[in-house]
């Protein structure tokens, strides 16, 4: 039953070094850049799967931990000079934490209490941070150039912070498959489907949802630092962006949740469609109303999205596609 | 609690101690639900190698009993041991890692899983606490048992009603339990599967697991359980062996209403 033994997890992972090595094949920066992007989306969704697809607990301010690990790891940069590596680690230790503690208190609320909870933390953290002179307020942390100087310039830099992001993706794959074929990922699940029910089947799930809740907050906590390291710069309001976190969830809920493929066809699927909204004149501005109509229908009409309609089509599908 | 109260309620329970056949002892539990009086000063216990019925009109606390047996609810006041443990206010997987596995009345299948995941699961998380390798062949053996072995891909949610009662009892005893709780499992089925549940019930018993059985079809109750307990409206009105229990005039004008019931027994 090891996630290691089945042929779609190397699959899976298989598919994604392939398609991350295309831009540095062709050598395209435009293309790098769209994949830069669907690859950290891919990273913000998988780990969003791992507390709402696998536990149940659909959480709006999955974004906060993003944001918490980029300023963690900015400030480690700037302040005492360390490499974005050691910083990543320091960050997404740091945010994994927090969702620890911090998921004691706020996963006893269930269902719509606990959405809306999520978004408050996150508003809350970015007020907060906005408000803390040593992190910038509320302009932020920028890096100064020649921090890229240790990485090979920023040429190097770029190339690192690629590469860097495709670990994550794959890391963070990786993890769902263990999660999903563990006992600890049973559990989950039972919560997910009546945490009533588990409970009285011997689950401690007051325990088991924080340390999901943790999991999920570490991968967004080193996918942050590496996004905020290639810009520069990083605000609150790019940090903790409901936005971003609205569109990780649409990709999940899009792609399937529950599942370990829904997510990574999900960052596919929207960042193209994301891409051709964004270039056409009419829907420019409206790509973000667009995503909320998505969600609206995936919720209303296939609750399990693409990977959800696939796997009701076939038998085979359903072994396949988990 | 004063300190007098708290000195009566330790030797009562130092007294309870000196019955050793007794695993599952419940020491006038009181639950009240807002104004409701669940359960009054009810006391009740399990002993080894039986099963214990327990009966009564609707509404008159049963499945709050389980569930505070089971650790849904906490009592109010009252004490709950299980097998030398005190679970009095523990949380439900507390009880279920002590021994105790329970159905429920309504059935709560984990729908998008599939039947034998449902089942794993029962052993993964209960009594011997076992790994997701030990616990697939487990549940495979229950299965059997339960004779729901047909199809145990399918998503739990599919099953019929029937089969939805063999999937809690399934759930349930692949916990390995030293005590179960049946809330209702009998319901709903027809007398076939009736006999079969039945047939079921007693191997596990045979096996050394004990059971509280709630049910409302009495033939069942009455040739299965050992000793039966009454409550009614939250209150132990009669306790003893089933026979007894059903002439008892008490009983059959709060529950059972007609005592003509009886006279075909």
């Amino acid at each position: 039953m090891s996630a290691f033994r089945r042929p779609a997890f190397w699959a899976l992972l298989g598919l994604i070094v392939l398609g991350a090595l295309a831009p540095l094949a062709t050598g395209s920066g435009s293309l790098r850049e769209s994949f830069f992007l669907i690859l950290m989306f891919l990273v913000l969704a998988s780990s969003l799967n791992l507390i709402l697809g696998y536990a149940g607990y659909v959480n709006f301010g999955h974004i906060v931990y993003f944001g918490l690990g980029s300023y963690v790891a900015m400030f480690c940069i700037t302040r005492f000079g360390l490499h974005l590596i050691p910083s990543m680690l320091i960050a997404a230790v740091f945010a994994a934490t927090v969702a620890f503690l911090l998921g004691t208190a706020v996963l006893r609320l269930r269902g719509a209490y606990f959405a809306i909870a999520t978004i408050g933390v996150n508003e809350a953290v970015r007020v907060l941070v906005g408000n803390l002179d040593f992190l910038g307020g509320s302009l932020g942390i920028f890096l100064n150039l020649s921090v890229y100087g240790a990485y090979g310039g920023p040429g190097g830099a770029l190339i690192m912070a690629y590469a860097l992001m495709v670990i994550l993706a794959l890391a963070v794959v990786a993890a769902s498959f263990v999660v999903k074929r563990s006992k600890f990922g049973l559990a989950l699940q039972s919560i997910r489907e009546n945490e009533d029910a588990a409970q009285t089947l011997g689950i401690d799930s007051p325990h088991l949802k924080r340390l999901a809740y943790a999991l999920s907050a570490f991968f967004p906590a080193l996918a942050g630092p590496v996004y905020f390291f290639k810009n520069g710069n990083i605000t609150p309001d790019a940090a903790f962006s409901l936005t971003t976190s609205i569109e990780a969830m649409v990709q999940l809920m899009l792609g399937g949740f529950g599942t370990v493929v829904g997510p990574v066809i999900g960052s596919v699927v929207y960042e193209q469609l994301r891409g051709s909204l964004l270039t056409s004149a009419l829907f420019r501005d409206l790509h973000v109303v667009i995503a909320g109509a998505v969600l609206l229908l995936i919720v209303l009409f296939a609750t399990g999205g693409i990977t959800g309609v696939l796997r009701q089509r076939s038998r085979l599908l359903w072994g396949l596609l988990e | 609690m004063t300190e007098t109260e708290a000195g009566a309620l330790g030797g009562q329970g130092s007294e309870i101690g000196t019955h050793m056949q007794a695993t599952l002892t419940v020491e006038q539990v009181t639950k009240h639900f807002g104004g409701v009086i669940a359960l009054h000063d009810v006391s009740l216990e399990l002993r080894d190698g039986e099963i214990l019925g327990l009966i009564g009109p609707n509404g008159s606390g049963k499945t709050t009993l389980f569930n505070l047996i089971s650790g849904v609810f906490a009592p109010d006041r009252g004490t709950i041991h299980f097998d030398g443990r005190d679970l009095t206010g523990q949380p439900p997987y507390a009880a279920a890692r002590a021994g105790i596995a329970r159905t429920h009345q309504i059935v709560q299948p984990l729908a998008d899983l599939s039947v034998r995941d449902n089942v794993a699961v029962g052993a993964c998380f209960g009594r011997n606490n076992r790994p997701l390798k030990e616990a697939y062949p487990v549940a495979d053996r229950v299965l059997a048992e339960v004779g729901l072995d047909a199809d145990p891909h399918l998503p739990a949610g599919k099953l019929n009603l029937a089969e939805k009662k063999r999937l809690e009892l399934a759930r349930a005893l692949a916990a390995e339990p030293k005590a179960l709780l049946l809330d209702e499992v009998l319901a709903g089925l027809n007398p076939t599967e009736v006999t079969v549940m039945l047939g079921v019930i007693r191997v596990v018993r045979d096996r050394g697991v004990n059971v509280i059985i709630v049910e409302h079809l009495m033939h069942a109750i009455m040739s299965l359980c050992d000793r039966l307990v009454v409550l009614e409206t939250g209150r132990v009105i009669a306790e003893g062996a089933p026979t007894l229990v059903a002439s008892d005039p008490q009983v059959i004008a709060a529950y059972l209403g007609d005592p003509k019931q009886f006279e075909d027994l």
